[in-house]
């Protein structure tokens, strides 16, 4: 009885501790939330007021938001985004993984992983400089062709748009995928060759499948690099650029200039719900994939 | 193919020795008209890897003709250095908290967090802007700096890097009588300092090279930093943009050549669960 109670105590003062340690934490965190929330968290949710309410600021429900699903140019922008999204992200990760497994091979491979990470580097406006003497009118390609195209005018605009975002930043993946393939036990393909597994099928059962977690945050830091390929690409073809390279962020960039409250916040907040939604369904299948192990 | 990053780089350094009327004269679409009467054809920009007459006008042109390079290159510090300065801060106290702190709302709010993490610049722009308006900040420096501060990407690096960090060693130091503060500064600190470095090094880059937060919140032209002139530089002075791009990169270069083991942790670090 005694000893019952002096265990119970021992248990409530250890609690009290660690009740005040808890509390304790959480400073180191509050200045950071409380600096997010400022500037990131409360402003967003007071945007839902221009987001429901017109010019003169009557409240109007939806309505701005199917404003915005019927504009044209919204759902242009939106298209465009998507589509290089879909084509410009799989190449920044099959590339990277293409030239990761020949470098780790060889020797030598760490000044050309340097190269790969220069652009990194390079201010926007001078590699927009460079492709610029590339692709206008007068510029290398069509001198080459001996003809008179500006390149950024044409289809062509959206393929020179995925190159440029390759460019700037396969090295990043590159550096993640020679990271993962580093992690992998060479024995294992010992085994593959003693058990006859040629070198394609081991690339496929072995890397492919060791590779997934890098392969995954590649995928993840790809999708946030490739909304900001918006800076080469206003450097390049400016504001108004072919209507294949008509992207979200031209889009929103007008709304702002033309000072359009009501469709830059309902836009931003389309934008943040579809990322959020992604971000929600990454974040719980990487945490089960976590506690699964 | 590497032959595709490495030129660029070499034209730059290579071309920045070219005098002004040499690059108008390789580069310049102007130049057709003259061109066309000259020869009746038409004049395609070319590549000059190594110019005609090494000289050091532009240079000279940068460093004292036009004293307001100077200034930018002061801008772009004075916006940047705050702005890393209060990531790294910001970013590694959070970290810990996130690393030690019980509470099962956490993972949520650190979803939030990598929601505004991943969300491009043009859609957290509105928010900003009002914060910033509401603050009575617009058009100082403060309105880029304290919104790119508290950027949750230095908590994520950051976060990541104590994941490094074995519980036993915190805990160790939980039951000899270390409170938090002293486990933040003696344990976490010191054994984190790979990212702490890779943290500086990559915000630092970005922050560099940043063109739209001050393009849109900076209406003043004596507080633009060096990237928004030299967005602007292809369209006026092309016979500076060499030179100013070389004298632009310097740092970053610097930084990543000195750091490029803390650059690549740094990347290695957001890939780790």
């Amino acid at each position: 009885m005694n000893q019952g109670n002096r265990v119970n105590l021992r248990r409530f003062s250890r609690n009290e501790k660690f009740r005040n340690e808890n509390r304790l934490a959480f400073l180191f965190i509050a200045p950071s939330v409380l600096g997010a929330a400022l500037f990131f968290i409360v402003p967003f949710v007071m945007s839902l007021g221009y987001a429901t309410t017109d010019s003169n600021g009557l409240f109007v429900g939806l309505a701005n938001f199917k404003n915005l699903f019927a504009s044209e140019a919204f759902r242009l922008a939106a298209w465009n985004t998507f589509k290089f999204m879909g084509a410009a992200i799989p190449l920044n990760i099959i590339i990277p993984l293409l030239i990761g497994c020949l470098l780790y091979k060889s020797t030598g491979g760490g000044w050309l992983k340097t190269i790969f990470m220069s652009p990194l580097v390079i201010p926007s406006a001078c590699a927009a400089f460079f492709f610029q003497s590339l692709f206008e009118s007068n510029g290398l390609i069509s001198g080459i062709l001996g003809v008179n195209t500006d390149w950024l005018q044409t289809d062509a605009s959206f393929a020179i748009a995925v190159a440029v975002y390759v460019w700037k930043n396969m090295g990043y993946n590159l550096v993640l995928v020679l990271a993962g393939l580093a992690g992998i036990p060479k024995e294992y393909y010992e085994w593959a060759a003693i058990e006859g597994m040629g070198s394609v099928r081991a690339f496929l059962k072995i890397t492919l499948v060791y590779m997934i977690p890098t392969l995954f945050i590649a995928f993840v830091m790809s999708f946030i690099s490739s909304f900001k390929v918006y800076r080469e690409l206003y450097m390049l073809a400016g504001n108004y650029p072919n209507e294949k390279i008509y992207m979200l962020q031209h889009y929103m960039n007008h709304q702002f200039a033309a000072l359009d409250y009501q469709n830059l916040t309902s836009a931003s907040f389309v934008i943040t719900f579809v990322i959020g939604a992604f971000v929600i369904v990454f974040f719980v299948a990487d945490k089960k994939s976590e506690y699964g192990e | 193919m590497a032959a595709i990053y490495i030129i660029p780089l070499l034209i730059i350094f290579t071309n920045s020795f070219m005098s002004q009327g040499e690059i108008v004269r390789h580069y310049s679409a102007d130049y057709d008209v003259f061109d066309y009467a000259l020869k009746g054809q038409t004049h395609y920009a070319e590549y000059r890897l190594i110019p005609d007459l090494a000289s050091l006008e532009q240079y000279n042109t940068l460093l004292f003709k036009t004293p307001m390079y100077l200034d930018l290159f002061l801008n772009s510090l004075k916006l940047t250095l705050p702005i890393v300065f209060m990531q790294t801060v910001i970013g590694a106290a959070a970290a810990y908290g996130f690393t030690v702190w019980k509470f099962r709302l956490k993972e949520v709010i650190f979803c939030a967090y990598i929601v505004v993490m991943v969300l491009p610049f043009q859609a957290t722009l509105v928010s900003n802007y009002i914060m910033a308006d509401a603050l009575g900040i617009l058009n100082t420096r403060l309105s880029v700096i304290l919104p790119m501060g508290f950027s949750p990407f230095s908590v994520f690096i950051m976060r990541q890097s104590m994941k490094g960090i074995p519980k036993s060693i915190l805990e160790a130091a939980q039951i000899d009588g270390a409170n938090h503060f002293q486990r933040f500064i003696h344990i976490a600190l010191p054994l984190s300092k790979g990212g702490l470095a890779s943290l500086m090094i990559l915000s630092f880059a970005d922050c560099w090279a940043m063109v739209e937060q001050p393009m849109i919140f900076l209406k003043d032209a004596s507080l633009e930093p060096l990237s928004v002139l030299l967005s602007r530089i292809g369209q006026g002075n092309m016979g500076l943009i060499f030179a100013a791009s070389v004298f632009y990169m310097l740092p970053v270069v610097w930084i990543f050549l000195y750091g490029q083991e803390h650059f690549e942790q740094g990347i290695k670090l957001s890939a780790l669960r």
